[in-house]
């Protein structure tokens, strides 16, 4: 339809005669769109008290990065340390695994262009995988992968660089490489060259090894773990490895953690588990493993969990109905719909079929509150520092969980013996971009 | 052939990095400091002097503050010039927010028009995906400038001055993409229900929701105005009702068909002297689509050197994201040796940049002199709209030789192209898919 000038005056006759829309339009003169649409009365349902808190060491920061599900996944892994020796602070070194997953994700995205050697060059999949680059975002199971491969240092044994905490910059120059890279691989093909692609990889991931050690610093091999107990008591330990060090002081198996996610959509059939194609970091580790869940036993899960004092690592899109300030994610809390007479219901299918929500965001889950046996909000330890949110936690309310959770990890023995079995069935692969995808 | 990363690779990794001593004392270097930082040619400072033997002065710097509106600043940026040959005032800017706020309704009639004719699309249908998640936004062309100005005609600033929502895009358009997403999941459903009339009223209820959603956000488009102005021998104008259109045509009345498009991209299947068109690419129900017509770098530059020679400005497209100095406000691909400094080739020719996602064509600026050294240009000068405080009071420098490889679009008036090119803006167009590099 064309719009013409007949149509557009209509619709100024409606929109001068709507009392609301004109008292709006005065106040967003002076005010910003996101301060206009709070409702207070909703704020005593927000309060940050529950009825499971699970005490967490203090907030850590991922700054100008994407490293949400490292840190998020090194939050929950410490909890064991604390437990076994005790301490009022303790962090891992981000940035160590951090380098490893760098370095995999360059090798990751150099062994992939090998299916795209010859394809046109406006391929789908191919285009997609060039646009993304490497990104700083992953999966629990890349986590795990890494952890797997490489163990774990304290955060001492390789601090962050500046590099490590604002990436883009440093990310720009990898990513130029890579997609210089893929001209040049199929370039080489073009010119019946073929043999020389190996060589050309081999360089590549030479010189953005390099690359990485210069702006992330050289991973240890052997480090001293120095120590300062609750008692006050200093521990001194020498000669540790990365494994030994995760063994000793974390000595959980992660293979006992699986990734649950909650998407209602058509292409994917609760309980069944699912892949996506292109994500990883590891070439030879584990792929990415989803078992889709109802949301009503996807949080039973996490409530067993939780009560058991153990935290969940998890997935949402946090870019919806959320106040930073206040560290309160709460659909009810914001009514833009009703102030602004548009009507903004989706249903989480529709949300994630239509691209309006995707996950994005990974965080730990460390408490919840029950009223009368059922959840109504949710206690948030997040990476964000202490200066955002709540000294750095966060609030999300039981229906704001409902729309915009998509994924948790738990431990395998909450599973039903049915749930357990279908752990096992043939993975569906999903698109490379598919909203079940990265966090960063 | 895979690359596994064993411990053995690593090793020898690791082995050659650390005999690197150039490396090590970066990696020491980067500890404190950042990378943006450390790889400045001093000798190049020499060569980006402000100066210019063709300079066209301009009116104060712009702003378009949070927002994607470059497209539009740069277009008023260069219609105002024209205004002002007569008026010879020392403020003058054109309501941006006017066109902005025409160009959303637009684009939101667009958008429902297009998800309209492909109701029966699969969701993951390539184009569909392109549809929902690309077609709303901040960004523009020449030609949706064109088609807008065309339309609506413009007003001056103080009609439709900026608004909180116009000046800082983000929220307001999440909600506007997430109606949009919401129509099409709707009109989908509609349609599998053969309910086709309900898709028509479903149509115009979102688009009047939205308009005045703009209204509210943007403020009411004026449709008349009063200019006044003080002219440079301090004498007061006053010039009352004036439609948009009428303001247009007496204060700029340039025949906005007189300027063509003319590309730079080296590509195989974009060969020079053709016309490309992009499909889909009114933004406009009822408008032309953006076409362009490809020259060779040597001709690229010879129209701008003559339309600027002209005393004329350019409106124009490039990257931006590589060879920044935000110190000097100048983009020079010589000021920075991070290929020297890390050791590594990150050569890439203009056409593969475009091709394998190094760099999008993002941005749109006005150029605004050039200096030519026996004829030769050696530094463009740039009229950017990033406000007074960046770059030089808000002006901006490009060296040549990052003009030849990231300058992609010039808008040129056809009097400086010869008889052949005329003849070439005839030829049938190579159509290329909404999604290519060339549609951002």
């Amino acid at each position: 339809m064309i719009l013409e000038e007949k149509k557009l005056q209509e619709f100024e006759k409606k929109v001068l005669k709507d009392p609301v829309k004109q008292a709006l339009r005065r106040v967003l003169v002076n005010s910003k769109l996101t301060d206009v649409a709070s409702v207070l009365e909703q704020q005593e349902h927000t309060q940050f008290k529950f009825s499971i808190d699970i005490e967490t060491l203090p907030i850590t920061n991922q700054k100008q990065s994407g490293r949400c599900w490292i840190f998020s996944g090194l939050n929950f892994l410490r909890q064991f340390v604390a437990k076994k020796i005790k301490v009022e602070s303790f962090e891992f070194s981000q940035n160590y695994v951090a380098f490893y997953d760098k370095l995999e994700k360059i090798n990751f995205f150099l062994q992939s262009m090998d299916d795209f050697l010859t394809c046109d060059v406006d391929d789908r999949t191919m285009q997609f995988l060039l646009s993304g680059g490497i990104q700083d975002g992953g999966q629990w199971q890349m986590f795990v992968n890494l952890v797997k491969k490489y163990g774990l240092v304290p955060k001492e044994a390789m601090q962050e660089t500046n590099s490590s905490s604002s990436t883009f910059f440093m990310n720009s120059f990898i990513d130029l490489k890579l997609r210089k890279y893929a001209a040049d691989a199929r370039q080489l093909v073009k010119d019946n060259k073929k043999d020389q692609v190996g060589n050309l990889k081999n360089q590549v991931l030479t010189e953005l090894y390099g690359f990485l050690v210069t702006n992330f610093g050289m991973p240890p091999k052997k480090f001293s773990f120095e120590y300062v107990d609750k008692k006050k008591k200093y521990h001194l330990v020498q000669n540790l490895n990365p494994h030994k060090f995760f063994e000793k002081y974390v000595g959980i198996n992660l293979d006992d953690y699986v990734s649950l996610i909650n998407s209602p959509t058509k292409d994917k059939p609760f309980n069944k588990v699912y892949t996506v194609a292109y994500l990883g970091n590891v070439w030879e580790g584990e792929p990415i493993k989803h078992l889709n869940l109802e949301m009503s036993r996807f949080k039973e899960l996490v409530i067993n969990q939780l009560k058991d004092k153990e935290l969940v690592w998890f997935g949402s899109d946090v870019s919806t109905d959320g106040d930073r300030k206040s560290g309160v994610w709460d659909d009810k809390s914001f009514a833009y719909g009703e102030m602004f007479g548009l009507d903004l219901e989706m249903s989480k299918e529709d949300k994630l079929d239509y691209r309006v929500s995707a996950m994005n965001h990974a965080m730990v889950i460390s408490g919840v509150n029950l009223v009368d046996g059922k959840p109504n909000k949710w206690k948030i330890e997040n990476s964000w520092g202490t200066d955002a949110g709540n000294k750095g936690f966060y609030l999300c309310s039981d229906t704001w969980f409902d729309k915009y959770v998509y994924q948790a990890v738990v431990n395998k023995k909450y599973l039903s013996e049915q749930e357990l079995k279908d752990l096992d069935q043939d993975l569906v692969v999903l698109k490379p971009w598919d909203p079940m995808g990265t966090l960063a | 052939m895979k690359v596994i990363i064993d411990s053995q690779k690593l090793k020898q990794l690791e082995k050659k990095v650390s005999k690197d001593k150039v490396q090590t004392a970066l990696r020491r270097v980067l500890v404190n400091s950042k990378l943006t930082d450390v790889a400045d040619v001093f000798e190049e400072y020499q060569n980006i002097d402000f100066k210019f033997s063709i300079d066209i002065e301009t009116l104060p710097i712009t702003n378009q503050k949070q927002s994607g509106r470059c497209w539009i600043f740069s277009g008023l940026n260069f219609l105002r010039h024209h205004t002002n040959k007569n008026l010879k005032l020392k403020e003058l800017e054109f309501s941006q927010n006017y066109l902005a706020f025409y160009d959303k309704l637009e684009k939101i009639n667009y958008y429902l028009d297009t998800i309209s004719e492909m109701l029966d699309k699969d969701i993951d249908d390539r184009f569909f995906q392109h549809v929902l998640v690309n077609f709303y936004g901040d960004g523009g062309q020449w030609n949706m400038f064109v088609n807008l100005v065309k339309k609506y005609g413009i007003v001056p600033k103080q009609a439709m001055p900026e608004t909180d929502s116009s000046s800082s895009t983000y929220k307001m358009n999440s909600f506007i993409e997430l109606k949009l997403r919401k129509f099409a999941a709707d009109a989908q459903k509609l349609f599998k229900n053969k309910k086709l009339t309900e898709i028509e009223e479903l149509k115009e209820s979102v688009l009047y929701e939205l308009y005045s959603f703009l209204v509210v956000n943007l403020g009411l488009p004026p449709k008349t105005v009063n200019f006044e102005y003080v002219d440079e021998k301090k004498k007061y104008h006053l010039d009352r009702n004036l439609t948009p259109k009428e303001f247009y045509d007496k204060y700029v009345g340039l025949d906005l068909d007189q300027y063509v498009e003319v590309i730079n991209v080296p590509y195989e299947t974009r060969p020079f002297n053709s016309m490309i068109e992009i499909k889909k690419s009114s933004f406009m129900t009822g408008a032309k689509n953006n076409k362009y017509l490809n020259l060779e770098l040597n001709r690229f530059k010879e129209v701008a050197i003559n339309q600027l020679k002209d005393k004329e400005l350019i409106w124009f497209g490039c990257n931006v994201g590589y060879n920044f100095s935000r110190k000097f406000g100048v983009w020079d691909d010589k000021l920075f040796a991070y290929d020297k400094l890390f050791d590594m080739d990150f050569t890439v020719t203009k056409g593969d940049s475009i091709y394998y996602r190094v760099y999008a064509l993002e941005h749109a600026m006005v150029l605004c002199g050039v200096n030519l050294v026996k004829g030769k240009p050696n530094k463009w000068k740039i009229e950017n709209s990033w406000g007074s405080d960046l770059g030089k009071k808000g002006i901006y420098l490009g060296t040549d030789s990052w003009f030849d490889m990231y300058v992609t679009e010039l808008v040129i008036n056809k009097k400086h192209l010869n008889e052949q090119e005329l003849k070439d803006l005839e030829k049938e167009p190579i159509l290329i898919e909404a999604w290519d590099p060339l549609s951002e």
